[in-house]
């Protein structure tokens, strides 16, 4: 080494360079019996790669589908708004039917006298 | 640098074209990664990512280069990103010193201090000059070789190659 310090030249160093590198004894032969490069190894590589990219589509789906119906529901807020509530006429009518069937004479009397309309019913119905 | 005859290669399962390429180009493979991640230990992981690299992309190879042109690029790539993996958020300094204090602790490294200061040394060079080194020093290749590889005329690559050792040489004091 002292040779080469007092007379270096590059080529020289460069091949040393190389020698320097060590490598485990019989690395190359051992190399194709790695786990790694064994066919049924590498084969196991690709359910973990459609796996990844598996998750990431679901992901995507589920976003997609959580916008879809997120949208879906603005709009039918936004009609209702727009149109009224989602009963029709027909359905009102129908209700109210019901309520004025489910009740008798005496009961909408008790209702007049308690909320003080005496007055104005008989103004109604009645001529003084 | 052997080469496959395309006509037969191409036509073979995959797996036997992988056995054919671990048979053939471990050895060049690894000397290309060797000096980008320094120690063994490292070589030894990209090795194997670049060959399951090279077995997951081996049908979409469209034989219009040469194999190992192509084996070389996903080695290359598949070294710096390893470094990048290992030495997140570090600048490319940050990694090349880190790369440089590995190689005194490697086990397989037995290289004296002028050993790492010309690592040092070459380190420090263009990308381009470090790769147009490494293959020839490392891979043994000529500059005929070498064109083939980086698909650049023999002529720049030895402009490139003396401009190159003209550095080192400032670098490390060594007289012309």
């Amino acid at each position: 080494m002292n040779e080469m310090k007092n007379n270096p030249n590059i080529e020289e160093l460069l091949s040393k360079l190389k020698e320097s590198y060590q490598i485990p004894e019989d690395y190359f032969n051992q190399l194709e019996n790695k786990a790694a490069f064994k066919p049924e190894t590498r084969k196991s590589f690709f359910p973990r790669f459609y796996l990844k990219w598996g998750i990431a589509a679901s992901f995507i789906l589920f976003l997609g589908l959580g916008f879809y119906f997120q949208n879906k529901k603005t709009e039918s807020l936004n009609t209702e708004n727009e149109l009224g509530p989602k009963y029709t006429n027909q359905q009102i009518n129908l209700k109210n039917k019901d309520f004025l069937e489910d009740i008798d004479e005496e009961s909408i009397e008790d209702y007049i006298v308690e909320n003080g309309l005496i007055e104005e019913f008989y103004d109604e119905n009645f001529d003084n | 640098m052997r080469e496959p005859d395309f006509d037969f290669f191409k036509n073979w399962p995959v797996d036997k074209q992988m056995e054919w390429i671990t048979k053939n180009y471990s050895k060049d493979l690894y000397w290309v990664i060797r000096p980008i991640v320094k120690t063994h230990e490292n070589a030894d992981d990209v090795l194997q990512n670049t060959l399951i690299k090279v077995y997951r992309n081996l049908p979409n190879f469209r034989y219009n280069s040469k194999l190992f042109s192509w084996l070389y690029r996903i080695a290359v790539n598949e070294s710096f990103n390893f470094l990048k993996k290992v030495n997140k958020h570090k600048n490319l300094e940050m990694i090349n010193e880190e790369v440089i204090s590995l190689l005194a602790d490697d086990p397989y490294f037995n290289g004296d201090e002028i050993m790492i200061r010309l690592e040092k040394a070459i380190i420090k060079l263009p990308k381009r000059q470090q790769e147009i080194f490494r293959l020839k020093y490392f891979n043994e290749l000529t500059f005929d070789q070498l064109a083939d590889i980086l698909g650049v005329s023999t002529g720049s690559l030895k402009a490139s190659y003396h401009l190159a050792v003209k550095k080192i040489k400032k670098e490390l004091n060594l007289s012309s």
